[in-house]
């Protein structure tokens, strides 16, 4: 476990404009950081890929050091990020299959963003409910919604559609579709932080 | 390979990556080299560990307002004797600067060698 409070005292330092904070940084995050990222993407990359991404995560830190806030987070977290973004835009550019975008997926919303966040994502919907079904969708509201949902349909109306609740006022069917989304997304989570777990 | 020796083997690759960027040392010693960072060359000649110049070429350039005082900070924290790793910096910068003033054409030049078939140079 690396020292948080080590690695705020290298930010500081960098922040300070010491020459030596930069390789003390790579000598303390560098492997350990790369070692992380292959464990979520896997053999999607090769471990020089993982390096690069990773060297190329530190020195994008250390040019603009400011950028962190360390009140917010860690400088680990930080950098593992920085690279983990890259990592997803290289797979994704690489045209990986539809299999291993759903993997993307994943990564993507295991650090919090959600679907309506991540526009450039093309979700496979159907391949998502096929292999988790059980885990997502109680009813036929639930299926309805959830392809409504990985599709990033933004209007209530037409879940409200889906789920036969235009006959209610518009307040209530917000209210509804509302209780039926956060349900979705909760399962959503809770599967994302099961397959980070695996 | 051990976990050390993989860790080595990752940093040795950043400071091949970063020795284009001349925000950090690496860019120095990789001038030194000619087109590419070679830690042997650049160990041998500082007289120190490889895993040294690797831990130097990872740090930032030293500062211009305090060029003394960071090069002896970078050459405690690497392990490399101050005085050698002063005056390769300053053999490294004359280096660039001979290559950036079209020295580089006549650095050339006076290494041919006409037995070896190069041309003479017109005089």
């Amino acid at each position: 476990m690396i020292d948080r409070a080590r690695l705020d005292r290298i930010h500081e330092r960098v922040v300070a404009g010491e020459p030596t904070a930069s390789a003390e940084l790579f000598v303390l995050v560098h492997h350990p950081i790369a070692a992380t990222l292959r464990k979520r993407v896997g053999t999607l990359l090769s471990w020089e890929e993982a390096c690069d991404l990773v060297t190329d995560a530190i020195v994008a830190y250390l040019k603009a050091p400011t950028k962190f806030d360390p009140a917010r987070a860690g400088l680990f977290g930080y950098v593992l990020m920085i690279a983990k973004g890259d990592a997803l835009n290289l797979l994704r550019d690489r045209g990986v299959n539809e299999k291993n975008r759903e993997r993307f997926v994943e990564l993507l919303s295991a650090d919090g963003n959600t679907v309506e966040e991540t526009p450039n994502v093309k979700l496979d919907a159907e391949r998502i409910m096929a292999k988790h079904h059980r885990e997502l969708i109680r009813d036929d509201g639930d299926e309805a919604v959830l392809r409504l949902y990985l599709d990033g349909e933004k209007e209530t109306s037409a879940y409200a559609t889906v789920l036969g609740l235009t006959g209610l006022p518009g307040s209530e069917q917000q209210r509804e579709v509302k209780v039926r989304k956060d349900r979705i997304e909760l399962r959503l989570k809770r599967l994302r932080d099961d397959l980070d777990e695996q | 390979m051990s976990n050390e020796a993989t860790a080595l083997s990752a940093l040795m690759r950043a400071a091949a990556r970063v020795s284009h960027d001349e925000t950090f040392v690496a860019a120095t010693f990789r001038e030194w080299c000619g087109d590419t960072l070679d830690v042997d060359a650049v160990a041998t000649e500082l007289g120190c560990e490889a895993s040294a110049v690797v831990r130097a070429a990872l740090c930032t350039s030293p500062r211009a307002e305090s060029f003394g005082a960071d090069v002896q900070a970078i050459a405690k924290a690497s392990g490399i004797a101050p005085e050698r790793l002063i005056a390769f910096l300053r053999e490294a910068a004359s280096i660039a600067a001979f290559r950036s003033g079209n020295g580089g054409q006549l650095l050339a030049a006076a290494r041919d060698n006409p037995e070896d078939g190069g041309e003479e140079p017109e005089s």
